[in-house]
């Protein structure tokens, strides 16, 4: 039962880092992050890590969801959008009125 | 009295060290007025450093024994902590001085947020390098790291640097999931999560103890924009106001540096994690110093050129740690030194000057002779030109590599050198050499307040380099106790 939970576990952190750093839309980035916290306390509650590590673990793992959730929503204000692209276009031509001014 | 008030500070400095920008951060943040919430984060700031820069004269000049007090928190600070935290700590109080002209740290709605979360970020680094536990090593950096995003957050107007704080966010969140499956890796493999029982651990499973160990560093590697995992500094800094670069780029930086050199050089003296681990810790240093210089000659913004160069000297400092020796670890100390002044010579210099993208460089060294020469000295440091600090880092890694036989790594070094004369020399040409075409950004009423700064960081990249006697002993002493001899 614990190999299993350790093998799920090492396998979302592994999914959760790929959508983490691959995924264009920023709502699946921090679901991505989520999905890699959860992944590596599963996987250190099933290796019988201390419970300080799992608090720690999640700890971590919630307040950064919290702020990242909380950025994506003044970005979604600012740009009307939460594709990264879109975003980073928009920082884009931001920079180049400043060059030009 | 007062004698016996002075020897309970000196037995509980590293708390002290800690709370000092904790304790101001709190009382900044109860400050409505922009000017007082600053002045209360640079004396706290400032008695930080006073007690950690007196803690590090004591441990590593004096040779006297850390001290190891049950503080209820778990502190056993270690040669490699204690150089750390007055490094950190010094860099936290400059970073705050010359933050002052940031706009968040001017409004009268933000300022006392940013200057404790700076204070935060600070208090945060300081704690992991002195924590004698890694869960409390972990929870302090990303303490430390969600304070620093948050600063970010804070500076640049319109919503400027959102998109850059959320790279940031997730790429240490990544950092801080691989960091805790390292964890129970270690606890699966020893048992033990104590930092000094890395060490001392008669490891189950060496193999799963040398993963934990690497899991653990990657996700600081991460937080130190070490090319190729740093994808998140060139947004982060592009439009990151001076306060947050200062905190970010030079303490964020220098502080996860400091770990991974505090980690490795703990888990260096077991035979089965050193060998791997020296492997992972040389290929990234140099890819990093490849990668980082070649972003660097691309730059066209000041800070994300800074930024730049900071990741490929890192890969340096990485280079030194991963040699596993004692000359190594103290080659590592003083190249972190040199590229947290060099850092803030250039990001206080460029914020006291108006420097934003490197078009507004043109001519610095005309209409603010201060500043220009603080960027000169600090563009000089990067290279490594001699009697400079940035020098004797290098050589320290060149003395340690040959002494091991790795050549490669000298040839390393000196494609940074070359590399960094196309960026670094760039600023030194377009400061002096340039006139001016594009208008800079307006400076606020306290750019002189933010010279200040700058013209010191050039002073000690100068100072050190001429007279490195006090750096090398403290290094040497800071190190010696760790690695493995060659």
């Amino acid at each position: 039962m614990s190999d299993a939970a350790y093998i799920v576990g090492a396998l979302m952190l592994v999914a959760g880092v790929v959508g983490a750093w691959m995924s264009a839309n920023l709502i699946k980035r921090l679901v991505g992050v989520a999905v890699a916290h959860i992944g590596a306390i599963l996987a250190a509650a099933a290796v019988g890590a201390p419970q300080a590590l799992l608090i720690a673990g999640a700890a971590i793992g919630l307040a950064t969801v919290a702020v990242g959730a909380a950025i994506a929503v003044r970005l979604q204000e600012a740009h009307g959008t939460v594709e990264a692209g879109d975003i980073d276009a928009v920082d884009r031509d931001a920079d180049a009125k400043e060059k030009a001014t | 009295m007062s004698a016996d008030w002075l020897d309970l500070a000196r037995l509980h400095a590293p708390l002290i060290a800690i709370l000092a920008p904790l304790l101001g951060a709190a009382a900044s943040l109860c400050i409505p007025s922009p000017r007082w919430s600053w002045a209360i984060g640079v004396l706290s700031a400032a008695a930080g450093a006073l007690i950690a820069a007196e803690l590090a004269v004591r441990v590593l000049w004096l040779n006297e024994t850390p001290p190891n007090v049950v503080e209820g928190v778990m502190l056993s600070p270690d040669g490699v902590g204690v150089f750390a935290a007055a490094l950190i700590s010094v860099c936290t109080a400059i970073a705050l001085i010359a933050g002052v002209t940031s706009s968040e740290a001017q409004s009268s709605h933000f300022a006392p947020l940013a200057i404790a979360l700076a204070l935060f970020a600070g208090g945060g680094w300081i704690a992991a390098t002195l924590a004698s536990d890694l869960i409390l090593v972990l929870l302090a950096a990303e303490t430390a790291w969600l304070a620093s995003v948050g600063l970010l957050v804070l500076s640049g107007e319109r919503h400027a640097a959102l998109n850059g704080a959320l790279r940031m966010l997730i790429a240490g969140a990544v950092g801080s999931a691989l960091s805790v499956t390292g964890l129970a890796l270690i606890w699966r493999s020893s048992g033990d999560l104590s930092v000094a029982a890395l060490a001392l651990a008669e490891a189950t499973s060496p193999w799963g103890e040398a993963v934990g160990v690497g899991l653990v560093l990657s996700g600081w590697i991460v937080k130190a924009g070490v090319a190729p995992l740093g994808f998140w500094i060139g947004s982060a800094f592009s439009r990151a106001s001076v306060l947050a670069a200062l905190c970010i780029g030079v303490v964020g930086i220098v502080s996860a540096l400091m770990l991974i050199a505090r980690i490795a050089a703990h888990a260096f003296a077991m035979p089965e994690v050193g060998g791997g681990l020296s492997l992972a810790l040389a290929a990234i240093g140099g890819l990093a110093i490849a990668a980082g210089s070649v972003q660097a000659i691309g730059a066209r913004n000041l800070r994300r050129l800074a930024a730049y160069a900071g990741a490929a000297q890192a890969g340096g400092v990485l280079l030194c740690v991963a040699l596993g020796s004692p000359a190594g670890f103290a080659a590592a100390l003083v190249q972190t030194t040199a590229l947290a002044a060099a850092m803030l010579a250039l990001y206080a210099a460029a914020g006291a000057g108006g420097v934003d993208s490197l078009d507004t460089l043109d001519g610095l060294a005309r209409r603010a002779p201060l500043a220009g020469v603080a960027v000169m000295f600090g563009a000089v440091s990067l290279i490594g030109a001699p009697l400079t600090i940035g020098f004797l880092g290098r050589w320290r890694l060149v003395e340690a590599a040959v002494g091991v036989g790795w050549w490669w790594a000298v040839g390393a070094m000196t494609f940074a050198s070359l590399a960094a004369v196309f960026y670094a020399g760039r600023l030194i040409e377009r400061a002096y050499f340039r006139h001016l075409r594009v208008a800079p950004a307006a400076q606020g009423d306290g750019w002189r307040v933010m010279l200040a700064p700058a013209l010191l960081a050039s002073i000690v990249l100068v100072a050190v380099g001429l007279a490195p006697g006090a750096l090398l002993q403290a290094a040497d002493a800071a190190a010696s106790a760790f690695g493995v001899a060659p």
